[in-house]
């Protein structure tokens, strides 16, 4: 699986801590794609899914990833088809909830793909 | 040395006071303009005397939706004895989401049963002032205007938790 680095900068108030969702390239059903992975625990909403704000003002929005049975949560990573053009860069915004908590959060992330290694295998 | 255990006596205190008044705060007046489910923009102001329960939240939030049945069996228990319970419906992502549509938000209430005034804080101004940050909140308002409890997440009939608020409500109506 082809993956790219992706830099990740939080306009969240927690600048300290590790973010808990990542965006990161690979390739799914045979196309280039944008992925949102997430740390264990951390349950992604399927109603407001994952939307990915282009600078160019493009929004691409996250999913065809299975979902639970109450349609609340994502269950795999979601992904969309990559937009056309070299760069991503823009801001990616998620709503999620801890698996020990009770209560939604939104997120908001910088991201900016950097580079496109052609002959980078595995996983960042 | 003297002078350094006054400094830490003096922000100690200080600290105590910043909690107390967390704890206890005067409820900032909304000036939401958009309300479903009422006439017309509710104050605060006209509210005194009451108790007030402002649930903050969004139709796509799916811990929001679970605790509303929680909301509607605490207004049937206690409309009657002074209790106002208001909707504050706060989107967690931009307009394109649809969250900001009256409409939508309108269909939320008819899909959950909610008849209960809910306003449109759709710049986040009233969840701003309350400090809020996450969805749910639900904040308890006494009579005299003062913010007295905040409870942070799902809760559901018949639970510790909805038996907490329950409490603090009956309470604040008996005060």
């Amino acid at each position: 699986m082809r993956v790219v680095l992706v830099v990740l900068l939080s306009l969240s108030e927690s600048r300290q801590e590790p973010e808990p969702v990542h965006l990161v390239a690979a390739v799914r059903e045979g196309v280039p794609a944008l992925v949102v992975e997430a740390d264990d625990g951390v349950r992604l909403s399927a109603r407001a899914a994952p939307v990915l704000e282009l600078a160019d003002g493009r929004r691409v929005r996250f999913g065809h990833a299975p979902v639970t049975a109450d349609s609340a949560y994502f269950v795999g990573a979601p992904w969309a088809a990559r937009p056309a053009g070299a760069r991503v860069r823009g801001l990616l915004r998620v709503a999620f909830c801890l698996r020990a908590e009770r209560f939604c959060r939104a997120l908001v992330v910088r991201v900016e793909l950097q580079r496109e290694p052609s002959n980078v295998l595995g996983r960042r | 040395m003297p002078r350094l255990a006054l400094l830490l006596s003096l922000l100690c205190g200080l600290q105590a006071t910043d909690l107390a008044a967390q704890s206890d705060r005067a409820a900032p007046a909304w000036s939401n303009a958009s309300w479903l489910n009422a006439a017309g923009p509710l104050r605060l102001d006209r509210l005194r005397g009451h108790v007030v329960l402002i649930n903050f939240w969004v139709y796509s939030c799916y811990n929001c939706t679970n605790t509303i049945p929680a909301l509607l069996e605490l207004e049937r228990r206690h409309a009657a004895s002074g209790l106002v319970t208001l909707g504050m419906h706060t989107p967690e992502f931009p307009p394109y989401s649809g969250e900001h549509d009256a409409a939508n938000v309108a269909r939320a209430l008819k899909r959950y049963g909610i008849a209960y005034p809910v306003a449109q804080d759709n710049d986040r101004r009233t969840w701003d002032r309350y400090g809020i940050r996450y969805w749910p909140t639900v904040v308890l308002i006494d009579k005299r205007g003062r913010i007295r409890h905040e409870e942070i997440g799902e809760f559901h009939p018949g639970d510790v938790r909805f038996a907490d608020v329950d409490r603090r409500i009956r309470d604040l109506l008996a005060e």
